[in-house]
């Protein structure tokens, strides 16, 4: 499942398309999906007009009930409460990935056939600044008071006028304890080299850099470039040694399930679904700290029905929807009092609940220049 | 059917432009779509540095290339112990089981490629049955896995591209003329004879043409690395495809498709120089 | 014979069995595993008998979605490729004219390109003219490759035809047309068929090219491999079964077809 397949920084590249003479968007473009953009430029799609009582939401894979738009009960009461129709789209596979396919568009004001977009903090705070997206209209969404203290006002967007949170969640350690033979209580542990070629990492620069970092005893949200560099020898190191069996983004899972893989950098969400079918993984947030992620819902830019994409997030934001939600999917609600709604086995599920004191870092927005930098030197480090 | 009459028809000089005509909404196709893709994709390689681009290619994926090639290789040599007795049973005492068991070699082929390597996940998987199997005997040990090794990958491609082993090399046999070989034990001891001095040089062109649609295929797969391998068995295919999917667009990536490209192109220019193209289709 | 080439021949029949069986265990993997109840989201595990992929094989909407399009897709190519390779093929056998070894080689081409590089190269060019990659470059691309089999296919059916045939026709006076329905095509048919049918199974089938080119649209080998991040139901395998047994239809009625006719010959 391809969560944050790679936040890898446009400007790299886009410099290295640039002198191969192929435009990046182009090449995005072609790469897949585009039918959507298209719609703005050319003919033959089949995107829906929102203006008949329909919104279109562009979110991540397994951030719906049994992703299964098709079923899912969330989507169902809303449609049944509000009369709008929800096209949701599980095809957000990338923050980095899924700009660049439609930057092109947004940065013209075009609209991109999508009234909702999820994306990670340091992305959504581009967005914003770049004017991709447009502010709520607060009578339209006075759940939004509903968002817990944490998420409240971030750097990047004072007063959330742009963005809320749609879910929460952490990077930690998935494992088998009868394969890696004890318990996992930080990273160094799957670092140990009789682990070798059992370990899978994420290629997701800010989750398996700042994971690494923390475990270097730095704090990632200071964003210091040179701890990151020592973040990105330790993966190095570990690589060179043959501890990883795979870096992937998109088919970790698929190696815990089958067993080959022992011990991975896991999101925390995964392994709560992942957990009903291999039910002798266990999930631990390294003791030192986690990374912690979470991804934003904003409104683009010729969004064709703004009010409707505000009634949606309104409707998320009730309490009595996000609970059974949140409990069907894993993640971390950003709804105060979400958990009343749930049963007592949600209440005391750790994917959604995060025990109390475990230390969480989010991955901060660094410049263009150093992100770049580390871009370069984390595919050096991975996939070379 | 008409036997040996001259097939092909004398045309008038007026008429010279009929074949040309049939030929060309194919020949256009091929140039545009096939072609010149080719070429842009060469020019593409030699962008932003050169021949230099070959060189950081060559080094960068010093590991990568010569293990692309060596598991195709190794691929292409199981295929022919595997293939090539069986396209000589099937041949030589198929009978008038012939097509039927033709069409036994090729039906597997027609489900999906990626159902096929789920299958040889399945199979091959740590909690499959080829490797409990193997614990259960103590071949292996208990923490072995068979999935994410050469000889998993190996398999693999082995398997999928047999029947392009099978087939050219039935066909050069099937052509054998039959009382060649009848000739054959009078003439000479025995059957090991026969088959050294007659059956196998003129089944050598069905052979050549096999190992190549072996290869070739072999040598740009990526898929079953995907699932039965890991990322110490990365070919060059699966560089290719994850680049493009995840957006690290480096110019070595042109470069080394073209390589790809390059090696396989120089043994197809080669052997079509050798041996003609009728064998290999 | 002597005894021991009768031992060597057994021993011979005995390993081609074995390699006839290793072609199939995977097959027969999947067909078993078409009636597993996956314990989880992923068919990798047995688990227990079930005929609930069966009874519902049209669970997921995408996949019966990705599959109508590969059908789709298959169809369409069929036509193109099938009317544009036979064309090349009777040109290539009909006529004697300069430059054929050259044609043969260009049509041979693409059929010895890794699919990898023939899909990294084909996108470069749809970006180049900025074309959007989806449901026509699909078409073009499976056009593309699928060409150089059908010419090659139907190439090697109709050759040894003895042409003057279509000449005689003429002769006696039918026009051109005619000739065409009653000479021509009737000869080329069971070539053109079976090209028609290794095409279709050619496009359904690919992966590697389409998964550079389809853009957001997704054929059905493109749509399981998107599933496999998050699910492998065993509804794939019902599907994949009845692709095998459809091609087996196909394969038996042709073997069949070809027992009659060498019957009707002898």
């Amino acid at each position: 499942m391809a969560r944050h397949l790679s936040r890898r920084d446009l400007i790299v590249r886009g410099g290295a398309l640039g002198v191969t003479g192929l435009s990046l968007p182009a090449l995005l473009a072609a790469c897949g999906g585009s039918e959507t953009a298209s719609t703005t430029t050319g003919p033959g799609t089949s995107v829906t007009t929102a203006s008949d009582g329909s919104i279109t939401v562009f979110n991540w894979p397994l951030y719906i009930e049994n992703d299964d738009a098709s079923t899912s009960p969330t989507l169902k009461a809303f449609t049944a409460a509000t009369g709008t129709k929800v096209d949701y789209r599980p095809e957000v596979d990338g923050n980095d990935t899924f700009t660049a396919k439609y930057e092109p568009f947004l940065s013209k004001g075009e609209g991109i056939g999508g009234d909702i977009v999820v994306l990670t903090s340091y992305m959504a705070a581009r967005y914003i600044a770049q004017g991709y997206v447009q502010a709520f209209d607060p009578t339209n969404f006075p759940n939004r008071a509903n968002l817990i203290d944490s998420r409240t006002n971030p750097s990047w967007d004072p007063g959330n006028k742009f963005s809320v949170p749609y879910a929460i969640g952490q990077v930690g350690i998935a494992y088998f304890p009868d394969k890696v033979g004890g318990t996992i209580t930080s990273l160094s542990d799957i670092l140990d080299p009789k682990l070798k070629n059992r370990v899978s990492i994420l290629d997701s620069l800010g989750d398996t850099v700042g994971s690494f970092m923390v475990d270097l005893g730095f704090n990632p949200e200071e964003g210091n470039i040179d701890e990151a560099k020592q973040a990105i020898a330790a993966i190095k190191k570990a690589r060179d040694a043959g501890q990883f069996r795979k870096i992937v983004g998109n088919s970790y899972t698929d190696d815990l399930q089958t067993g080959e893989v022992w011990a991975a950098l896991a999101w925390s969400g995964d392994i709560a679904s992942l957990k009903n079918d291999v039910p002798d993984i266990e999930f631990v947030l390294p003791a030192k700290g986690a990374l912690s992620f979470t991804d934003n819902m904003m409104i683009p830019v010729g969004a064709k029905n703004k009010a409707g994409a505000e009634g949606f997030m309104n409707f998320l934001y009730d309490p009595k929807n996000s609970g059974p939600l949140f409990e069907a999917i894993s993640y971390v609600s950003p709804v105060k009092g979400a958990s009343a709604f749930m049963t007592d086995a949600g209440k005391d599920n750790i994917f959604i609940n995060p025990p109390v004191g475990a230390k969480l870092y989010e991955f901060p927005p660094v410049s263009a220049a150093a992100y770049e930098e580390l871009s370069a030197l984390f595919l050096e480090a991975t996939q070379l | 059917m008409a036997g040996q009459a001259s097939s092909a028809a004398d045309v008038q000089p007026s008429q010279r432009w009929i074949p040309w005509m049939l030929m060309v909404p194919g020949i256009v196709w091929l140039t545009v779509f096939f072609a010149i893709p080719m070429f842009s994709m060469g020019k593409l390689s030699l962008e932003n540095g050169g021949f230099s681009n070959y060189r950081n290619a060559f080094s960068d994926y010093r590991e990568l290339i010569p293990r692309t090639f060596g598991y195709a290789l190794a691929a292409t040599v199981i295929c022919i112990l595997l293939g090539y007795p069986l396209a000589y049973v099937i041949a030589m005492r198929g009978g008038r089981r012939k097509n039927l068991l033709l069409a036994l070699v090729v039906l597997p082929f027609f489900t999906t490629y990626l159902i096929r390597a789920i299958s040889w996940r399945i199979l091959l998987g740590d909690r499959g049955p080829v490797t409990r199997v193997l614990h259960s005997l103590h071949i292996i040990g208990q923490n072995t896995s068979i999935v994410g090794t050469a000889p998993a990958v190996i398999g693999a491609l082995s398997y999928n591209f047999l029947p392009f082993m099978v087939l050219p090399i039935y066909v050069s046999l099937e052509k054998i003329d039959r009382k060649l070989l009848e000739v054959g034990p009078d003439l000479y001891a025995s059957g090991w004879r026969t088959f050294r001095k007659v059956t196998l040089p003129l089944s050598l062109p069905g052979l050549f043409a096999g190992s190549l649609l072996t290869f070739i295929p072999a040598s740009g797969d990526f898929i079953n690395v995907e699932f039965v391998g890991s990322d110490a068995q990365r070919m060059i295919g699966n560089v290719v495809a994850n680049n493009f999917v995840k957006e690290q667009f480096r110019p070595g990536l042109s470069a080394l498709s073209f390589v790809l490209m390059a090696i396989i192109l120089l043994g197809v220019l080669l052997y079509a120089r050798l041996l003609g193209t009728e064998e290999l289709v | 014979m002597n005894t021991q080439r009768r031992w060597v021949s057994r021993l011979l029949d005995g390993y081609a069995a074995l390699v006839l069986i290793f072609l199939f265990i995977p097959i027969g993997l999947m067909v078993v595993f078409s009636f597993n109840q996956p314990r989880g989201q992923r068919n990798y595990e047995w688990n227990h008998f079930s005929l609930n992929a069966w009874k519902d094989p049209f669970k997921y909407p995408e996949l019966k979605r990705a599959l109508l399009k590969s059908l789709e897709v298959g169809a369409i190519v069929t036509v193109l490729a099938g009317c544009l390779g036979t064309l090349m093929a009777l040109a290539l056998v009909k006529y004697r004219f300069r430059g054929k070894g050259f044609i043969n080689t260009i049509i041979v081409l693409p059929l010895t390109m890794p699919e990898v590089v023939m899909g990294f190269s084909l996108l470069t060019l749809f970006v180049n003219l900025r074309w959007e990659t989806g449901f026509w470059t699909i078409v073009v691309a499976h056009v593309m490759f699928c060409v150089s089999y059908v010419a090659t296919t139907v190439k090697a059916r109709i050759r040894g035809f003895d042409w003057r045939l279509e000449e005689a026709a003429a002769d006696l006076g039918a026009g051109p047309v005619r000739t065409f329905l009653r000479v021509t095509f009737p000869i080329i048919a069971p070539g053109v068929f079976a090209a028609a049918l290794l095409t279709f199974a050619l496009s359904l089938d690919d992966f590697t090219i389409t998964y550079f080119n389809s853009g957001r649209v997704r054929t059905f080998p493109v749509e399981v491999f998107t599933q496999k991040r998050s699910r492998v139901p065993a509804q794939i395998n019902v599907f994949g079964t009845m692709i095998l047994l459809a091609a087996t239809v196909i394969a038996v009625s042709g073997v069949l077809i070809e027992r009659r006719r060498q019957r009707e010959r002898v």
